[in-house]
């Protein structure tokens, strides 16, 4: 069994090739397999080279960043909650990056807002500082208060306090403000990762590359964090101060993913569970670049599909990843239930 | 402490146990403990429930913070937050199934080796052989492959304690290391306890329930009152006297008072193996 | 009598509530209450009734003389026609959502016999002094056949733009009756007015039945369902109607009429038909205007070709940016674009430099008659002068074929 592992990361990493070359491929608009291949060469008609280059690539790059993004998220939260349905929104962080976009976009008249955004050409640069400012604050509300509670539940219960607390605010926000306002804030609830470009991208990717590795780096105290935090302890894992990384690195992720590309769910919950399906191990040495490899591959599917279904519009990201999702979850929690029934006392 | 001739892997100095709620306000166990424990000794560590068996085991072991006073392990003062040093010197087994799938016999005891190897977890050469050495002295090595969720309670105490032996420390402490156990395995684990300890010269501090296993298998006894007293003694020396009504009665009358007194009666009547 | 029926209705609400004990005190309230009604109703009587032809004449001049019909029934709107019948007029709207059906008749009755007749909910008196509308396009009917002094309230009237419906709504003459689809009754029943203008967006016949039980009828205004700009254009005469300001009304829209087929000739017989898209990129999705709508329509008159034409809905396509790109990449003109200056479009998307239009700076916005309180004017005197956006559109696509026009509604991206 242990034999199987390269294989199965081989053939991961031809999927994911595979799947990124598909992104580029299909679309609203056709491009047939002699077209690209003349677009790689160099002499592609323009239209569909400006495309390709300009809409598609950007494009998939970001589902590459959201999958890994998520999935790593996802396992972190997995384990220091010992929970399988936690994800990377369980502290809030992108309750906090909705309410900051909430606010920008519903709310920006009542407090002369409307005036600073004319002022300045933020264009969608400020809809992605909204969404930062709101995760980095919730992120250091949750630092804050775990620095003082010495148990993870309780840092899981405040989480989504703040989640619901911050939803209910985004509701009265919904309420009062005209419809144009609440339709545009609707759509970027869906989620989209067609609005990242290249500027953005050379922002979002250091992030994201600098949270997947610092959780690289976590592997072994997140392996020993399985047992237990008090066994973790007993062999000498600094529980404190995992804990407190994770949850930097998680907010970090989440906050900056949610803040370009919108709330994507189940990604983050699913892809983790995936990886311990195909590997079958807990050995997080393995999960962490397995989840970064399946969670591409599954947003880059999503996008795909999201472009082809109900083509010539294109569904929102949310839609597909939820379909995909929830069926992976229902296994999850079916599986979790009939183990628990057997053997013990 | 440096001297070789020392023996002494643990002491504590003036050791208050507890939990500090609010500040002030402080839930004092027991106060002013002055132990020592001894090379390749085997102590049990028995009380009524509520006497703070478990907060004392868990102080020691650095898992949670002593109200005043400290602790020595070879020397080397525990502190809560010093866990990598104090793994190299104190290992613990604790109660509790662990629920994690996937997870093999083999890759739970390696993480035993977590105090001393790289942030990758590689094991060297060195490791293998501690482990596998760990596997065979609990007699897990066939099984070395089988997941840990799907053993029995027995087997998962086994390879918790074989996870301890790979930490290779020369104190181990096991919270009650019997509970949910069936006679059988009761028996064998505290035998295992008593053979290692001869074998590997480390010494093994234990708490339980079962009174009549730890005058078989310790060399000595630690019995802690209600209220915080110490009472510490070689099993024969406290099998003279009523030390045991003593401890265990201590409060308020409990039904099955007669029946106790028998039982004490009995326990004293068959001589302790050493 | 209605007000009987609703004291009987009450009367009987409380014999089965209050039981035979409370019921005396009640009738005896409720005798009270109904020699008072008498007494004025036959005030009321004496003073109301006037000899025929004294107050009806005074309206006459305004009123439909029906000796050619066919005069006035709308010749480009389809939303609505008119039913001259024995006991008076009726506005009958069409359903556009689900076309042969009727989606509302209106009884128009004169407001001098409005004690007489047995007016039901559907019965609007005419000339109607007090309206209350839901969209600033109806303001902008209203102030264009110069019955703005019989707008008492409105929906967001910080957005208006006609400075003097702004100042009446600044003094207090003119009040807020909601927040765009969201009427506020309470608001709207202080009012008192006589009429509610309602769009319709729901898509249903679904007025409020508190202001049916307080006798406002509710005239729902479909000019935003039609697809020719002159049919938008020409619900000005059932505003004239309503108010009694016909006559304007007719003479507004035969202006607009004359010179809306003047441009639109011209626009027509050009030879050179330039490309043309409008709106813009939100999140993936590039909502652009169906081949029916009237914007599609407005393009064509204005001599410009737009690429969704043929398209055989008017409702919006959602199409996907990539789309859009590789259709119009090329092409030469945007209109409607959604900033004021070329800072401000690459700053809410870089990717807008890939269309030629923006290479060559010829970007049109919507806001030349946009106030700082959020009033554009497209949407409010626009709506009764589609010969003037027109005339914009026909100054971006072919300038020469309207010398000397300057901007109305429409004005270039600052490129700077």
């Amino acid at each position: 069994m242990k034999g199987r592992i390269p294989v199965y990361f081989v053939l991961l990493i031809i999927l994911l090739l595979l799947a990124f070359c598909a992104d580029l491929i299909f679309g609203s608009v056709r491009i047939s397999a002699g077209e690209f291949s003349n677009i790689l060469s160099g002499d592609g008609d323009s239209n569909l080279t400006l495309i390709v280059t300009n809409f598609r690539l950007p494009k998939a790059l970001t589902a590459v960043l959201t999958g890994s993004g998520l999935a790593v998220c996802g396992l972190l939260m997995q384990t220091l909650f010992r929970n399988p349905l936690a994800g990377p929104y369980v502290l809030g962080v992108s309750s906090g990056a909705s309410l900051g976009v909430a606010l920008l976009m519903m709310a920006s008249a009542w407090f002369g807002g409307d005036a600073l955004i004319q002022a300045l050409p933020l264009g969608n640069w400020g809809m992605v500082l909204a969404a930062m400012a709101g995760a980095f604050l919730v992120m250091l509300l949750v630092i804050l208060l775990s620095l003082r509670l010495s148990d993870s539940v309780s840092i899981l219960i405040i989480g989504m306090m703040f989640g619901s607390a911050t939803g209910a605010i985004v509701s009265v926000l919904q309420y009062l403000s005209d419809p144009d306002s609440v339709h545009s804030f609707l759509v970027w609830t869906f989620g989209s990762i067609s609005d990242v470009y290249w500027p953005q991208l050379r922002t979002l990717a250091p992030v994201v590359v600098v949270g997947v590795v610092i959780s690289i780096t976590l592997q072994k105290p997140l392996n020993a964090l399985q047992l237990g935090e008090t066994q973790a302890r007993a062999i000498g894992v600094p529980v404190r101060r995992t804990r407190y990384l994770i949850i930097v690195v998680t907010s970090l992720l989440a906050g900056a993913l949610t803040a370009f590309t919108g709330p994507i769910a189940f990604v983050g919950v699913a892809v983790p569970h995936l990886a311990r399906a195909v590997f079958r191990t807990p050995d997080h040495r393995i999960l962490l670049p397995a989840s970064i490899l399946c969670g591409s591959i599954l947003m880059l599917v999503c996008d795909i599909l999201a472009q082809l279904v109900a083509a010539p519009q294109v569904l929102p990201i949310n839609t597909v990843t939820s379909l995909f999702g929830a069926p992976i979850l229902i296994w999850v929690i079916l599986r979790n239930r009939r183990n628990r029934n057997s053997l013990s006392e | 402490m440096t001297d070789p001739q020392d023996t002494t892997i643990l002491t504590t100095s003036r050791l208050s146990i507890g939990y500090r709620a609010h500040q002030q306000n402080s839930l004092v166990l027991s106060a002013d403990l002055n132990m020592s424990l001894k090379r390749g000794r085997v102590v049990g560590l028995l009380g009524p429930n509520g006497s703070g068996k478990s907060t004392l085991l868990r102080t020691l072991a650095g898992l949670q913070p002593a109200l005043s006073g400290a602790v020595f392990v070879m020397g080397q003062h525990v502190k809560s937050n010093q866990v990598r040093q104090t793994a190299r010197v104190l290992s613990v087994v604790l109660t509790g199934r662990i629920d994690v799938r996937n997870l093999t016999v083999i890759q739970l005891v390696a993480m035993g080796r977590y105090p001393y190897n790289n942030w990758l977890g590689r094991l060297g050469a060195d490791d293998r052989k501690i482990i596998r050495r760990s596997l065979e002295q609990t007699y897990l090595w066939d099984l070395r492959d089988q997941m840990i969720n799907e053993m029995s309670d027995g087997e998962q105490q086994r390879a918790l304690f074989a996870k301890a032996l790979a930490q290779d420390t020369p104190l181990i402490i096991l919270d009650e290391p019997t509970a949910h156990l069936d006679l059988p395995n009761r028996v064998s684990m505290m035998q295992l306890l008593r053979n290692l300890a001869s074998e590997t010269g480390k010494s093994i501090l234990f708490s339980s329930h079962d009174l009549d296993l730890a005058l078989q298998v310790a060399d000595e006894l630690w019995l802690l009152k209600r209220g915080g007293t110490l009472i510490t003694g070689s099993p024969k020396e406290l099998c003279e006297g009523t030390v045991f009504e003593d401890v265990f009665y201590s409060g308020s009358p409990i039904s099955g008072q007669n029946f106790l007194n028998v039982y004490f009666q009995r326990l004293r009547n068959q001589p302790p193996s050493q | 009598m209605v007000e009987m029926l609703n004291w009987l209705k009450w009367l009987n609400d409380i014999r089965r509530r209050g039981g035979p004990v409370v019921l005396p005190y009640y009738m005896f309230r409720m005798f009270k209450r109904f020699c008072i009604a008498l007494c004025l109703t036959s005030v009321v009587f004496v003073f109301g009734c006037k000899p025929a032809g004294t107050k009806s004449d005074q309206l006459s001049e305004n009123q439909f003389q029906f000796s050619d019909s066919s005069l006035y029934q709308p010749r480009y709107a389809r939303g609505y026609r008119w039913e001259p019948g024995a006991d008076g007029l009726t506005l009958v709207l069409t359903d556009p959502w689900n076309p042969g059906t009727v989606f509302a008749r209106y009884r128009l009755l004169d407001a001098g016999s409005k004690s007489l007749a047995k007016s039901g909910v559907n019965d609007i008196f005419i000339p109607s002094e007090r309206l209350a509308v839901s969209s600033t396009t109806h303001a902008g009917f209203l102030s264009a056949i110069g019955a703005g002094d019989n707008l008492i309230g409105c929906s967001n009237p910080d957005r208006l733009y006609d400075s003097v419906l702004y100042q009446r709504y600044l003094s207090g003459s003119l009040s807020t009756i909601g927040r765009d689809l969201e009427l506020n009754m309470e608001y709207l029943v202080a009012q008192k007015p006589s009429l509610v203008m309602q769009s319709g967006i729901e898509g249903q016949f679904n007025p409020d039945p508190r202001l049916g039980e307080l006798g406002i009828p509710v005239l729902y205004i479909l000019e935003w369902m039609e697809s020719t700009p002159l049919g938008r254009a020409e619900w000005i005469r059932v505003f004239g109607v309503i108010t009694g300001h016909l006559r304007e009304a007719d003479s507004v829209f035969n202006l607009v009429e004359k010179e809306y087929n003047r441009l639109s000739a011209l626009g027509r017989a050009s030879e050179d038909q330039p490309v043309v898209f409008m709106g813009n990129n939100f999140k993936g999705t590039w909502y652009m205007p169906g081949g029916l709508n009237y914007l599609a329509f407005l393009f064509k008159d204005a001599g410009m070709d737009y690429p969704w034409k043929d398209v055989r809905q008017s409702a919006s396509l959602a199409l996907n940016f990539e789309t859009v790109v590789n259709r119009v990449a090329d092409a030469p003109l945007w209109v409607g674009a959604p900033a004021d200056s070329l800072s401000q479009l690459l700053a809410e998307e870089e990717r807008y430099t890939v269309f030629r239009a923006v290479r060559e700076k010829r970007v049109y916005t919507l806001t030349n008659r946009l106030n700082n309180h959020g009033g554009n004017d497209y949407w409010e005197s626009g709506v009764v002068r589609p010969d003037r956006i027109l005339a914009d559109l026909l100054y971006i696509g072919h300038p020469e074929l309207v010398p000397g026009h300057s901007w109305t509604y429409y004005k270039p991206l600052i490129f700077n």
